[in-house]
């Protein structure tokens, strides 16, 4: 196979403004399991990730638009309802947002729209926090305000002008309510914003003061002031950020790089620790109060920790450099084994650092490239068509990778062969979330949030942009009006298949009827396709994420666009046939009309003069459940030809499951059957990061993930591992459990992984291992949670792509048999593989030292290493 | 430093002698000199005519001996037993200050310090020496090759503060009273044979107080053995294991203990133990059972200390009763400080139940860039104290991660000890001194300096347990340049770098001039003469380290007036990289940097005045190197030979602007110096004699006759050379003698008649009698010529030549009309300098250790000054010792040598107490030199002197710094 590996198709990543959990520390499996992040960035996107179990797991993305950014984001729980017999409907959560407006955002994470705004008469909101949750089973408020306050969450704000206003969430509404505190003057921004207890805010202002407010009474209780800056600095210290610790006292970080401890009960200074050398931007609290984190512009985070001794002070433990820009928000989170912290600033990566477990244990990067690439082929015209924000870039690769290699023509100019033929920026304010191409490269299909748009390329072996002719095809209203999460095109180019509002899938016929030339689409021929019925109990549908599970996230078109299937959240893979009016009769027609949208009836339309329709797969039934969401679903270039023939589907999921069906007869294929996680080789268990997509090359499987490229021959056994082969010195130890960021430091680790014990000439190990609270029952994890660290495979990796020989596979006998699998990590961060051509493939990375990135501030004494 | 002056500005007065029986001899000499000096026509007729007895006396026996004897090695000398009496050579003093956590005493008055054969034992107060108790020391009478046991660690005794336990590198366990100087040691041997840490644990009630000695032992790096010993009446003491570590590594193994001995903490490489002990008291060494656990630390552990504190009772977490908290802190190799907080109950946790488990804390503070050579915790816990190679004394407060700096200290901080009230700090700086600070305002309340020239490691480096782009050297290999001021005969000025860092460069740079008073044995002073940066770290970012300037060579002028010194830099290799090859040479050569300097020595303390630089003496398309410099015996003068075979003679000139002499600021003249003579030498053809002699090195040395009339100057290539007799005043050259040296020239000069010649061989020519003396061949050892060196003593006419064989030196006195060597004794160390004390006939050789070793004549009075046993110095007379704070003993002891009206000179009298805490602004307390009393009581005889009043108020005047507003007192 020829690769070609690319680093030039642009894709900017946004800064990380907001991170969120929905429950920072999950009280039980439930809430474990409904746990999401939210991630803010610059460019107005909304990511949410699902931590589970230490796969992260990039779930959706919500698109932002221009000049839109989320600048903080804030999740609601209402609070769990008792239905009796052991059945609760846990609390919704609903995700809120603001963007250094006035406006608060409420996002439907289904649709991945606004569901709602609101705002007042107050000046822009900096920083924004929920009430504490009133303990659920109650014991009255003293103040007999009473139990609808105990239960109810308001959204607290503060403003530049230095305003203290409440939003009221109640009855799934969201409404400007009051303004609790107007500051005598404009001076005092509030910056950052945190709840003591259910009626005390502690709010970190810009003029040196951390203020504590009474939001029942609506006064200020105190002022915390930190006195004047250092020498040279500013007049006044910037409160960045404020945390609470469990036992009510205040942790807050300003501009001068201190971190301060602030007495709960008196509301006085404890301690002044100076950490950092540059402003600290945002901390994080464990949910025992032992540990504090702290963020900086000096890129560091500082870890730190109370002494057990005299005065229970705190002090700094470590600190190390995780981003290569600021460090802007980070959050933490705990379940059961699980205890990291996530924090993200302008560099746009993701670190999981580990909370209980750091200095012990490696952190972990993930990349900001999106988990669905968004990279996409024509491969019959060599086109690689990318997407970032607002833009579409059409590139050609016009000679194959075997002429580039082949000496003939003296020295060819690699540059040569790239091409950037149109970039495409489209109308409106919405960023794009998905596009799709023929394989022709004349039909391209763009879909933002409000709008899907259609354009025609006319080109004859393109050289140079102005051998691109675009010109716009309608849309039908119909397909259009609500936008799309996603757009397939069907290989022969007659079909194109949509997602709306999330759940709805659409399929349209594409009428080529002129002369093969032009495209159109006939609003009639618009069908809505029915997913099969599945039951969810009610309370279950009510609370938590509502229906979020059943957003369609993937869509697949077999190669002879004969059949689609479509993969969900939780796991569902739907799959429907094409057939043609006279065969129609013996698919099962249950047309039972319902209202839209609810997936959980089936129906379908049927229209006549239809020649072909989609029915559902027969046999779709009987496909099994995918154990998690999907992160990959493709079909192989397999077409049935004769009766028992079938295609061949591949779901990979978020828990590194790699299911093979045949989906005409519903089953796993033998392969699929034969292997399940448990027999894939050791390291490709070993990877943490998971399968962005995949490409085939007969019956090869080639999966890529964001630094890895596996290849898996599915007309193959694998071979069996065999226990202590002489593979040590490649194969990575598993080190044990995680605590969800990268495994156990092998070489620097600040506190010691063993303890020996001596009796005597005697050596005892001490176990450390149960040192950890028993996690939550929930949490028997199912072998998932990557071990290994970012810095042990990037050693590995290292090593290897310099030798020659970069696979780990293990060798079979001979040498003419072919390696029924074979896995590179040479090539990273990889934005997406594309197929370009019969066994040549475009490998886009983007490596980090790509990326803009906004200047940083250099403070003195400070220089890049 | 202020009280002083004043009676210090006596360097031109005629020098007293010092004591009444000398002055016979003396005057012999001086009447000797003095006919001398009166011809200087004709000086060579009567330089012959005196010597003409001494000659006759021997000429039979030179005769005799003549050629046969050339070939003698000297090594065969040396086998033979020196019965003869006349020279001995002296028991070694000071030495260099170890690694080792000096102890100060709990009342804070006496400073104990740890040198490589001996403790030391300081006043606090003052910064006196009071006694040197050697342990393992070897004097000149040792067996040759055997090399003394190192000591290796010093604790205070927990049961009686008069006593220390110091162990030894050979095993040996020694209990020492430090408050008496004569003593029986008691010692015993570990079992393996070998100590690398101490502790001492207090054992038994308070009826049976005993202490048990835990030894850390071993002989391989990856092994350690933690025994305990406890001594036991009249037999060998009982002996126990605690515990046996086996860590790969090769780095340090360490031992700390909690006062009360529950609580040990170590460290093997990069392995941490902490041993605890279960029970509140032990009895006996049985129930002596530690329950010890161990762990991996981050790096490799070059510093450790513990402190004790107690659970607040009321917030216990984990409702644990209130226990003991131990906080340890280990400094690694690597810079980085880890704090280990509440160690032991973790530690005690993790082993018990599965139920209130916390995980080892471990915090880590980062800010020293190479290994932490010392950290500890001050008294209250609230901070850390830490130094390390880069001269500064971090201070960490550990509340706030606040650090406050104490910079610019004169080497690496090797040791930091807390006093035990924690009102002072006692550092230990690797420039071999010591002080104590004030932890309030950081103040210098006592210094303690030895000799600061460069020595060979005991031990690695701390900063070299990780690989560095720089290595110790392990042999000083080049001559340490010293001299001594005739004016001053007590004091030995010797050039020294900037601690250990001086030595990175992989040879020893010098750049600084160190005045030390042998008498007192206290350092003077210190004072850079070549462009350095003492203070700074010297490395570049690479962490390659940058050269300083080398002082090659430096003389004082007979008068005592003026210093000239050369030194000496080039451009590193390194730094030529760039350049292409064929002018790299060219560039080395040019840029080479040749400096020689003039200095106007101060009166009293005052550093030597810079008066003339000049650049490049010897040039010719570059600057060459200046080979060899000698002073004029008779007048200001100074002679320099180069590599461009000049001879050139310095003469200062007064200073004049338009005709106008320049005055100080005192109204003194001044003055400048030049060459008043260049005389070309190597067959006259000066530069020419360079291209001849090619590639090879040109040699040279240059030395006056005694009376000054003549210079000898040797110059050429290996073998090749010729001595050049030239007339001084004319500067013609009178005669060229040839074959006076073979192979590689070390050194010239001149006993009139004779001609001393130390080369390969060592050659003894009379110039009058135009004969070679007789000749000895230097027997061929590796390494040899490296150091080997030459000193004429003019008093006692003998010389003495030191030469390194292997780790060890040889001495040898000679009578230069006597073959047979009149004394050869063996250092057990390498001899770095050697220089003939002028006035005093003896020789002063400094080793490579920073010890001095003098010989002398026994019949000559006069030269046992310096040599005075410390003793002797009546500094540890018992009244001092036993009263302790008393200030009256010490003003007791004043008045007894106020008294003395003989005029001890020996006596050296420390600063009275009442003068402290102004003299604590200076640098430390005034010293009184023996001259200065000598100067008041030898004045005149005693009839005809001044009253006794007068010279009280004299005195006294030298020991209080104002002018007597204390007397009131």
């Amino acid at each position: 196979m020829d690769i070609h590996r690319c680093r030039f198709v642009p894709y900017q990543p946004a800064a990380i403004n907001a991170i969120a959990f929905s429950h920072n520390k999950a009280r039980s499996a439930r809430h474990n399991a409904l746990t999401r992040m939210a991630i803010g960035r610059s460019n107005g996107d909304i990511e949410i990730w699902n931590p589970a179990n230490g796969s992260w797991h990039q779930e959706t993305i919500i698109r932002g638009g221009k000049d839109r950014s989320i600048d903080g984001l804030v999740w609601v729980n209402e609070p769990d309802q008792d239905l009796g017999d052991g059945r609760f409907i846990l609390g919704k959560s609903r995700l809120f947002s603001i963007g250094y407006t006035s406006t608060i955002t409420e996002w439907d994470l289904v649709t991945g729209k606004p569901r709602r705004h609101a705002s007042g008469q107050h000046g822009d909101i900096w920083c924004m926090a929920t009430q504490r949750l009133g303990d659920a089973t109650a014991k009255p408020i003293a103040n007999g305000a009473g139990q609808e306050l105990n239960m109810q969450n308001k959204l607290v704000c503060g403003t530049i002008d230095g305003e203290l206003v409440m939003y009221s969430t109640e009855d799934d509404d969201l409404q400007f309510q009051r303004v609790v505190v107007r500051s005598p003057t404009k001076k005092a921004q509030m910056v950052s914003i945190t709840f003591q207890s259910r009626k005390v805010a502690i709010v970190g202002c810009s003029d040196s003061t951390v203020r504590a407010y009474d939001i029942v009474k609506g006064h200020m209780l105190r002022r915390m002031t930190l006195g004047s800056d250092l020498v040279g600095g500013s007049k006044e210290i910037i409160v960045w950020s404020v945390q609470c610790l469990p036992n009510g006292n205040i942790v807050s970080g300003d501009s001068t790089g201190q971190l301060c401890i602030w007495d709960g009960k008196t509301y006085t200074q404890m301690q002044r620790i100076q950490s950092h050398k540059q402003d600290i931007l945002s901390l994080a609290v464990s949910a025992d109060g032992s540990t504090i984190l702290s963020g900086g512009m000096d890129r560091r985070t500082i870890l730190y920790k109370q002494n057990s001794g005299a005065g229970q002070r705190w002090g700094k433990v470590w600190g190390r450099r995780y981003h290569s820009h600021d460090v802007k928000a980070m959050t933490t989170y705990e379940s059961g084994r699980i205890s990291v912290v996530v924090s993200g600033g302008p560099d746009a990566n993701m670190a999981i650092v580990p909370l209980k477990e750091m200095t012990r244990e490696y952190h972990r990067i993930i990349s900001n490239l999106p988990q669905q690439p968004p990279i996409t082929s024509a491969q019959k015209a060599r086109f690689i068509v990318s997407w970032w924000e607002r833009e579409v870039h059409i590139w050609v690769l016009r000679k194959p990778a075997a002429e580039l290699v082949k000496p003939a023509e003296g020295h060819f100019d690699l540059n040569q062969n790239r091409k950037l033929l149109k970039t495409i920026v489209i109308k409106g304010d919405f960023n794009i979330s998905s596009a799709t191409i023929n394989p022709e490269g004349t039909l391209l299909v763009i879909s933002t949030a409000t709008d899907v748009k259609a354009f025609r390329l006319e080109h004859q072996d393109p050289v140079k942009p102005s051998d691109v002719n675009i010109t716009t095809v309608d849309v039908p209203q119909r397909l259009s009006r609500l936008g799309a999460s996603k757009v397939q095109l069907s290989p022969d180019s007659s079909w194109l298949c949509l997602v709306q509002d999330g759940l709805r899938v659409l399929v349209a016929n594409i009428d080529r009827s002129d002369d093969e030339e032009s495209f159109f689409i006939p609003e009639k021929k618009i069908r809505k396709v029915f997913r099969l019925g599945r039951h969810t109990p009610r309370h279950i549908q009510n609370g938590g994420l509502g229906k979020y599970d059943h957003s369609i996230t993937h869509i697949a078109f077999s190669p002879d666009s004969k059949m689609l299937a479509t993969a969900d959240m939780a796991g569902y893979v739907d799959t429907w046939v094409l057939r043609s009016q006279n065969d129609k009769k013996d698919g099962t027609e249950e047309a039972e009309l319902s209202s839209e949208g609810d997936s959980s009836e089936s129906e379908e339309e049927s229209v006549a003069g239809d020649a072909e329709s989609w029915v559902r797969n027969p046999n779709g039934k009987l496909l099994p459940k995918l154990p998690s969401a999907a992160t990959v679903l493709s079909f192989s270039e397999d077409v049935p030809e004769s009766q028992g023939d079938d295609y061949t589907l591949l779901g990979m999921t978020s828990s590194w499951n790699m299911h093979v069906f045949h989906p005409l007869q519903g089953s796993l294929t033998p392969w699929s059957r034969r292997h399940p996680r448990k027999a894939l080789p050791a390291p490709v268990l070993d990877l943490i990061d998971l399968p962005k997509g995949v490409f085939w090359q007969g019956s090869r499987v080639w999966i890529y993930g964001i630094s890895f490229l596996v290849m898996f021959d599915l007309s193959q056994d694998l071979p069996q591992p065999t226990p202590g082969a002489g593979q040590a010195g490649l194969k990575r130890k598993r080190t044990g459990k995680n605590t969800g960021a990268g495994g156990k430091m092998a070489l620097g680790n600040l506190a010691p992984q063993r303890v020996t014990k001596h009796l005597g000439n005697k050596e005892v190990d001490v176990d450390m291992d149960d040192v950890h609270q028993p996690g939550d029952e929930s949490n028997s994890d199912d072998d998932m949670g990557g071990t290994g660290g970012e810095e042990l495979t990037q050693q590995r990796s290292g090593g290897h792509a310099s030798s020659a020989g970069t696979d780990l596979a293990e060798k079979t006998t001979t040498a003419t048999q072919r390696n029924a699998w074979w896995m590179t990590l040479k090539y990273r961060p990889i934005l997406g593989v594309v197929p370009l051509d019969e066994g040549e493939i475009a490998l886009v990375e983007r490596p980090i030292w790509d990326m803009e990135m906004p200047e940083r501030y250099f403070a003195g004494e400070e220089w890049e290493r | 430093m202020a009280g002083t002056k004043g009676q210090k500005s006596s360097a031109d007065k005629p020098k007293k002698r010092k004591r009444e029986i000398n002055d016979a001899d003396s005057k012999a000499k001086r009447h000797r000199r003095d006919v001398k000096a009166n011809g200087a026509a004709s000086s060579q007729e009567r330089e012959k005519a005196s010597n003409a007895p001494d000659n006759e006396a021997s000429g039979t026996l030179v005769a005799a001996n003549g050629d046969e004897m050339a070939s003698r090695p000297l090594g065969d000398l040396a086998n033979k037993a020196a019965s003869e009496t006349s020279w001995r050579i002296s028991k070694p003093m000071g030495g260099r200050m170890l690694d080792i956590d000096p102890i100060l005493t709990d009342d804070e008055q006496y400073l104990i310090l740890a040198y490589n054969t001996s403790i030391q034992v300081y006043t606090a107060t003052d910064s006196l020496l009071v006694r040197r108790i050697p342990i393992t020391t070897l004097d000149s009478s040792a067996s040759q090759g055997s090399k003394p046991a190192i000591i290796t660690a010093m604790r205070l005794s927990k049961r009686s503060s008069e006593m220390v336990w110091v162990a030894c590198s050979d095993g040996r366990i020694y209990y020492i009273n430090w408050t008496r100087s004569k003593q029986s040691l008691w010692s015993f041997q570990t079992k393996s044979g070998t100590a690398k840490a101490m502790v001492v644990l207090p054992i038994g009630g308070p009826k049976k107080a005993q202490e048990a000695v835990l030894v850390a032992e071993s002989d391989k790096s990856v092994r350690l053995d933690v025994m305990a010993y406890l001594r036991a009446k009249g037999q060998k003491p009982q002996a126990k294991n605690l515990l046996s570590l086996k860590k790969h590594g090769n780095a340090l193994q360490l031992l700390e203990s909690t006062n009360d001995g529950r609580f040990l903490v170590g460290a093997l490489n990069d392995r941490i133990f902490v041993g605890v002990l279960p029970s509140e008291s032990v009895e006996n060494l049985d129930s002596l059972q530690h329950e010890f656990y161990s762990f991996d630390a981050p790096d490799l552990i070059t510093s450790l200390d513990l402190k004790m504190g107690t659970h607040m009772p009321a917030k216990t977490p984990n409702g644990k009763k209130a226990g003991t908290i131990i906080d340890v802190v280990a400094g690694g190799a690597r810079g980085g400080i880890y704090v280990y907080q509440d160690i032991v109950a973790r530690l005690l946790a993790l082993g018990k139940s599965k139920s209130d488990k916390e995980l080892i804390q471990a915090q880590k503070f980062h800010w020293h860039r190479k290994a932490v050579h010392s950290v500890k915790w001050s008294r209250d816990g609230n901070y850390m104290i830490s130094g390390g190679s880069e001269n500064v004394m971090v201070t960490w407060q550990m509340d706030t991660g606040k650090r406050e700096y104490l910079p610019h200290l004169s080497g690496s901080v090797e040791n930091i000890v807390v006093s035990a009230n924690g009102s002072s700090y006692v550092v230990h700086l690797d420039d071999n001194s010591a002080m104590i600070l004030s932890t309030s305002e950081m103040k210098p309340t006592a210094y303690v300096s030895g000799i600061q020239s460069a020595t060979v490691s005991v031990s690695p480096p701390k900063d070299l347990l990780v690989k560095r782009v720089w290595t110790a050297p392990e042999h000083v290999r080049r001559p340490i340049p010293a001299a001594v001021r005739p004016t001053e005969p007590s004091r030995l000025h010797v050039c020294v770098g900037n601690g250990r860092q001086a030595t990175m460069t992989g040879d020893f740079s010098a750049p600084l001039l160190q005045s030390f008073d042998l008498e007192t044995f206290t350092s003077i002073t210190k004072q850079p003469l070549a462009r350095t940066q003492p203070t700074d770290v010297n490395i570049t970012s690479k962490g390659v380290p940058i050269d300083e300037p080398l002082i090659t060579h430096v003389a004082f002028s007979a008068d005592g007036k003026w210093l000239a010194s050369v030194d000496n830099w080039k451009p590193s290799e390194r730094d030529v990289v760039s350049v292409t090859n064929d002018v790299r040479d060219q560039f080395l050569r040019e840029r080479h940097e040749i400096h020689l300097k003039f200095w106007e020595m101060g009166t009293g303390d005052q550093p030597a005045a810079l008066v003339s630089r000049v650049n490049a003496p010897h040039a010719t398309t570059h600057p060459e190197a200046v080979l060899d410099l000698a002073a004029g015996p008779a007048s200001s003068c100074f002679a320099t030979i180069g590599g461009d075979g000049m001879v050139r003679v310095w003469r200062p000139r007064l200073r004049k602007i338009n005709g106008i002499v320049s005055k100080g600021a005192d109204g003194q003249e001044l003055h400048t110096w030049g060459c008043s003579q260049a005389i070309p030498v190597g067959d006259g053809m000066g530069e020419k004699a360079v291209v001849e002699l090619g590639s090879a090195q040109p040699q040279g040395a240059v030395a006056f006759s005694e009376d000054g009339s003549t210079i000898f100057a040797a110059y050429g290539g290996i073998d090749t050379g010729v001595v050049y007799v030239i007339d001084a005043s004319s500067g013609e050259v009178v005669k060229t003698l040839e074959g006076l040296w073979s192979g590689q020239l070390h050194s010239l000069e001149s006993l009139s008649p004779f001609l001393v010649v130390l080369s390969d061989e060592l050659r003894v020519y009379d110039v009058v009698g135009d004969e070679l003396r007789y000749g000895i061949t230097i027997p061929e050892i590796p390494g040899v010529s490296e150091l080997m060196q030459l000193a004429v003593d003019r008093q006692s006419r003998h010389f003495a030549v030191a030469l390194p064989v292997k780790e060890v030196s040889s001495i040898g006195v000679f009578d230069p009309e006597e073959p047979e060597p009149l004394l050869v004794r063996s250092v057990p160390h390498r001899v770095v300098s050697l220089v003939a004390s002028p006035e005093t006939s003896c020789f002063v050789a400094l080793d490579d250790c920073a010890q001095i070793w003098i010989i002398t004549e026994e019949s000559e009075p006069s030269a046992l000054a310096p040599a005075q046993p410390l003793e002797d110095l009546r500094l540890d007379g018992p009244t001092t010792v036993a009263a302790g704070t008393g200030m009256a003993a010490l003003m007791g002891e004043d008045a007894e040598m106020g008294s003395d009206d003989e005029g001890e000179p020996a006596a050296a009298v420390d600063a009275d107490d009442d003068d402290d805490d102004v003299d604590m602004d200076d640098t430390y307390a005034s010293v009184v030199v023996p001259q200065q009393l000598a100067d008041i009581f030898d004045a005149a005889p005693a009839f005809a002197g001044p009253s006794v009043e007068d010279m009280f108020y004299k005195v006294t005047s030298l020991l209080s710094a104002k002018p007597l507003v204390s007397a009131s007192e």
